[in-house]
């Protein structure tokens, strides 16, 4: 669906290369992330995706296309989510995605529907200028998809966004990726990446710095065991065991028995952790 | 067809919920019946009580709102141009079936088309001179050069709205120049012609009869629109990306 070999990229012939060499393939029906601090390339990486910056070597194929090449039917079947929603302030919430679904040739989605399903139907008839920052990312998002795309790219979806609209939106790209339509999210929010990524690439400094999925890197960077917390004499004590043959470890079993457990977790990674770990950076 | 369907009906909706674009876009109209009805009123009222006929500067009076409506409408399109420019949309256009490309041939050309349509409904409406049709003709299409010449300047220099008002009011002094190619006979008249504005009422006058001063005032100002329109397009491309 999107394959990226040898990339590479600077913004002009004298400076240093803001994307240094990398490849990367995204399946069909796959979420993949793209994580990392700000100016890693990220952006960048999107906008040749997406056919804005064409002066890149290396080879880019999307929908077996390669980009240096495409014409403008290509975007019959991308859709784009920018970090910054852009709309007209003048016209309503419906005008707007009436005014760009007239841009495609398709039919595409029922617009009434999409801003149902995002909790904006009854703000349709609202101009733009009076939305809030939330309600401009949620009409951002139903634009990216209602050309009915093959693709979809989009950066920091759910930023802005309270946690039950944030959910929302998740729960749609999920819809989505089962539909079997490909996402490519570019996001340095950690949370929103283990939620919903297949696979995630870590950049940094324009380089791909790993390729995994969020559950793997879990396994393979957290400490194997598990941290109960029990009560125990009036106070909260905690112990650590290995996962190693935990069934047959009497001391963990017998805290189990003999105490009231108030958590326990096993002691995985968090993606961030993880992202500090491999890049010696801090995200953000 | 329906991208430029769905384009000009956006655009009306911006228009018609912006009080002062819709005004620039009615000025040429309400200019139109003045020219109409109310000079020849005021022609009458001179020569009766000052003995001055306005009947010779007609086709000066004439050429002036030959230049007035692309200005007007070159002026709303450039604000229409800093509204998108404000929002990013040009961006966004880039990543639609419309293209970037696409986005700015419609945004330059559709006006330049309303231009033209409204410059020939005042030449022929307001019947002020006996007007040669044929010769007309390309005055008309070099005065709507001046469209995207305005709008490409305003959407260029301007930051935003407050500096596009700002630039469009010393847009206005372009227009001092083919008054001065008027007024002024010494031949020092010919430097206002480095303005483009002044070839448009240069081939105007002149234009009652195929001569060399015809020929020369269209070959000289469609190629220096042209060239002034190629110099702001390209800073204009290079500003937006």
């Amino acid at each position: 669906m999107i394959e990226v070999k040898d990339l590479c990229f600077s913004y002009s012939k004298n400076a240093k290369d803001t994307i240094n060499n990398i490849s990367f393939k995204v399946n069909k029906g796959e979420i993949f992330g793209f994580l990392g601090p700000s100016g890693a390339g990220k952006s960048t990486t999107q906008n040749i995706l997406i056919g804005i910056l064409k002066d890149y070597r290396g080879s880019v194929k999307v929908l077996d296309r390669e980009i240096r090449e495409i014409q403008s039917d290509y975007y019959e079947n991308i859709g784009v989510a920018f970090e910054f929603p852009n709309f007209y302030n003048k016209m309503t919430a419906l005008e707007n995605l009436k005014f760009f679904q007239s841009l495609y040739k398709e039919a595409g989605e029922d617009i009434l529907g999409l801003l149902d399903m995002v909790g904006l139907k009854e703000h349709g008839d609202k101009r733009v200028s009076s939305f809030s920052k939330g309600m401009k990312m949620r009409l951002n998002f139903c634009r990216a998809i209602m050309n009915k795309p093959e693709a979809i790219f989009l950066d920091e979806p759910t930023s802005g966004l309270d946690p039950v609209n944030a959910k929302i939106i998740k729960d749609v790209i999920q819809a989505k990726k089962a539909a079997g339509k490909t996402i490519f999210l570019t996001t340095h929010n950690m949370n929103v990446a283990e939620e919903l990524c297949d696979r995630v690439a870590f950049i940094v400094d324009g380089k791909i710095m790993l390729i995994d999925s969020p559950r793997a890197l879990k396994i393979k960077h957290g400490e194997r065991s598990v941290k109960v917390e029990f009560r125990s004499r009036g106070t909260t004590e905690n112990k650590s065991f290995q996962l190693e043959g935990i069934g047959h470890n009497n001391e963990f079993l017998k805290t189990l028995k003999e105490n009231e457990i108030e958590r326990m977790h096993t002691q995985e990674a968090t993606l961030e952790d993880i992202f500090i770990k491999v890049t010696g950076r801090r995200l953000v | 067809m329906k991208k430029v369907i769905a384009l000009s009906l956006g655009d009306l909706r911006n228009i018609g919920r912006d009080l002062i674009l819709s005004i620039s876009l009615f000025a040429p109209l309400l200019l139109t019946a003045l020219l109409r009805f109310v000079i020849p009123v005021v022609n009458q009222y001179l020569l009766l009580n000052f003995d001055f006929n306005l009947t010779p500067h007609y086709p000066f009076i004439l050429s002036f709102t030959l230049l007035l409506t692309p200005l007007l409408v070159g002026t709303a399109t450039g604000f229409l141009i800093l509204e998108e420019k404000d929002e990013n949309l040009l961006r966004y256009f880039t990543i639609t079936p419309l293209s970037k490309d696409g986005y700015l041939s419609y945004r330059l050309l559709s006006p330049m088309v309303l231009s033209t349509l409204l410059s020939f409904v005042i030449l022929y409406f307001t019947n002020l001179i006996k007007i040669n049709h044929a010769l007309t003709i390309p005055i008309v299409i070099m005065a709507a050069l001046e469209v995207p010449l305005m709008a490409l300047i305003l959407g260029t220099f301007a930051e935003n709205k407050v500096e596009g008002l700002a630039i469009s009011k010393a847009m206005g002094l372009f227009f001092a120049a083919p008054a001065v190619g008027y007024f002024v006979s010494a031949s020092w008249r010919w430097m206002a012609g480095i303005i483009a504005p002044f070839w448009v009422t240069e081939a105007f006058l002149h234009s009652s009869t195929f001569s060399l001063a015809y020929i020369r005032a269209i070959i000289i100002g469609i190629v220096l629109h042209l060239v002034c329109m190629f110099i702001v397009y390209r800073r204009f491309t290079k500003s937006s990306e």
